[in-house]
């Protein structure tokens, strides 16, 4: 069988997507081979083939369901048909503030937490008191624990999405000359951009300057400190001490000041926990990202990094029986799939078996 | 291969917005307006796609009702801010989209997508809908051989091909309905017909 076939050009072939010249070109290449010819043309009738019935519905029904609802007639019978609410839900948001502190900019803050479902887990955010041992002393806290993901937004109007098991803080004095907020975990900002008051987030061993964009960074402990950038443009640089990161600790070869990168769209940076700086440039954006709305994408990762990662998702512990198996390469996306078929489907490909005791999981070779 | 050429944002209007001499910015405008009208001829328009779209991920098409209704009362209440990317087709979807997800009901849908095909395929009469070769032994034979192996295929994957085959949207309307790039709705694209060429080589459809 001729294996040279294009098949994302088949593809919009056979959805009638291609140029004229495109269709003409793949007509040509088509017709120079008999069995071309014919698996093309079996491919045409499987796609005719693979049309799915409608549903039968009441299409009649649920338009007047909709249509009183929204209020554009009146119910025919008084009755009006329940409303719910189509504002994205404000989920319970626990504050646990352990001495009373004036209020100042906060009050107004007053960050609106919108809960984004993470399989069946509940939301919890915990804000706790800080010593006052550095500048972000006085700030505030928002916690997410392994599955659970937060958005809230900073009293400038910037969205932040707060991945699982990250730590966002936010001065009190957020806004007033500055605007930094201190990360450690994953996080993705939208932020509005002030020239004269740069936005910063501090990381353990790094400092990305928003220069007008959305972009994500992802620094948890022990690892290298990643920046992705969806628009506009983000200076990253190692974090020098003094960094204003409580996380932050002197470290003799950061001090040897490595350069900053300044990051365009669909570029990633790296600093590494020696303070070295790397960029990549036109990286999947879209697959680092995608966890702010609900997926995690692994694309060809080690194994050892798949499952921190799906540990931090699923709120499980999985482990390896062997650390030679860290090194099999994995590539998959994951929502708020049952744990049993996360396991079946880390497993079967790598020829893995596991076994399960509460939240661990060990995987070990078949 | 020009990313452009995919990217396109002339989709075909659908057949009632055809009828009504619609295109996409004009229903807009006219929702925008609060033009009752133009809501129910999106509503008619797209209800029943929707609901079969927002099946597949809830598993029910009692519950895809009452979200893909959700979809539209929200879409009224925010028409003043109603603002497209691409189109209104693409918009639905990715709302739709959202709402199951954020609905908590997205399960691993393979069994119940087939299941649901084969069921009609049992209780309807096929001819209305299978081409040329309707209604005959063949056919019927090649479409089950084809369902089992989109039942074989990672959700996203089928979702991808069944947005094509079955909405024609083109591939920046299907990226944004799935909320993923046009890069990764190429790859999915290839990838289910590569699944799709492999599956009828092994049920002895095509040569190996």
């Amino acid at each position: 069988m001729d294996s040279s076939i294009d098949w994302e050009l088949l593809g919009r072939y056979l959805a009638g997507l291609c140029t004229p010249e495109e269709r003409e070109a793949f007509e040509r290449w088509v017709a120079a081979d008999e069995a071309r010819a014919d698996l093309v043309a079996m491919m045409r009738r499987a796609w005719e083939a693979s049309g799915t019935l409608p549903p039968q519905l009441d299409v009649d029904a649920a338009w007047k369901r909709v249509s009183e609802r929204v209020g554009i007639r009146p119910p025919a019978d008084g009755h009006r048909a329940a409303t719910e609410p189509s504002q994205p839900r404000i989920l319970p948001f626990r504050e646990s503030r352990a001495h009373p502190r004036p209020q100042r900019r906060f009050a107004r803050a007053a960050a609106a937490v919108v809960g984004l479902a993470v399989g069946a887990a509940l939301w919890q955010l915990a804000v706790r008191p800080e010593p006052a041992t550095d500048p972000f002393a006085a700030a505030r806290t928002y916690t997410t624990r392994p599955g659970q993901r937060a958005e809230l937004r900073l009293p400038d109007g910037t969205r932040v999405v707060l991945s699982v098991a990250s730590t966002l803080r936010v001065p009190d004095s957020y806004g007033d000359r500055s605007r930094s907020v201190a990360l450690e975990g994953e996080a993705y900002f939208e932020v509005t951009h002030d020239e004269a008051r740069p936005f910063r987030v501090h990381t353990a061993h790094a400092v990305a300057t928003d220069l007008g964009t959305r972009f994500g960074v992802r620094a948890y402990a022990g690892d290298a400190v990643t920046v992705v950038v969806r628009e506009g443009a983000v200076s990253l640089r190692p974090a020098a001490p003094p960094a204003g990161s409580p996380d932050a600790r002197p470290r003799p070869d950061a001090a040897a000041a490595q350069d900053s990168v300044v990051l365009a769209p669909g570029d990633l940076g790296r600093v590494d926990t020696t303070g070295r700086v790397t960029a990549e440039r036109a990286v999947a954006i879209d697959d680092h990202l995608a966890w702010t709305d609900g997926r995690l994408v692994l694309a060809d990762v080690p194994l050892a990094q798949a499952i921190v990662q799906l540990n931090r998702w699923y709120d499980i512990d999985i482990r390896l029986a062997d650390d030679s198996l860290g090194s099999l390469r994995i590539t998959g996306e994951f929502a708020a799939e049952p744990i049993s078929e996360v396991l079946r489907f880390l497993t079967a490909p790598l020829g893995l078996e596991y076994d399960r005791e509460g939240r661990v999981i060990t995987l070990r070779p078949n | 291969m020009s990313r452009s050429l995919m990217d396109r944002d002339d989709a075909p209007a659908s057949p009632a917005q055809q009828a009504a001499g619609l295109d996409d910015a004009e229903l807009v405008r006219r929702l925008r307006m609060g033009d009752a009208a133009a809501f129910e001829l999106v509503f008619r328009t797209y209800y029943v796609p929707l609901c079969t779209f927002v099946s597949v991920h809830t598993g029910s098409l009692e519950v895809a009702e009452e979200l893909v209704q959700d979809v539209f009362a929200s879409l009224w209440e925010r028409r003043d801010h109603l603002e497209l990317r691409s189109t209104l087709q693409a918009y639905l979807y990715g709302a739709a989209r959202k709402r199951a997800l954020s609905h908590g009901a997205r399960t691993r849908i393979e069994r119940r997508w087939v299941e649901r095909v084969l069921r009609r395929e049992h209780d309807a009469p096929t001819a209305a809908h299978a081409p040329a070769a309707d209604g005959d032994l063949w056919s019927k034979e090649l479409r089950a051989a084809v369902s089992a192996i989109l039942e074989r295929m990672p959700e996203r994957r089928r979702l991808t091909y069944m947005l094509s085959r079955d909405r024609n949207m083109s591939y920046a309307e299907i990226a944004e309905a799935l909320g993923v790039s046009i890069k990764t709705v190429e790859v999915q694209m290839g990838r289910a017909l590569r699944d799709l060429r492999d599956g009828l080589a092994a049920a002895g459809w095509l040569e190996r």
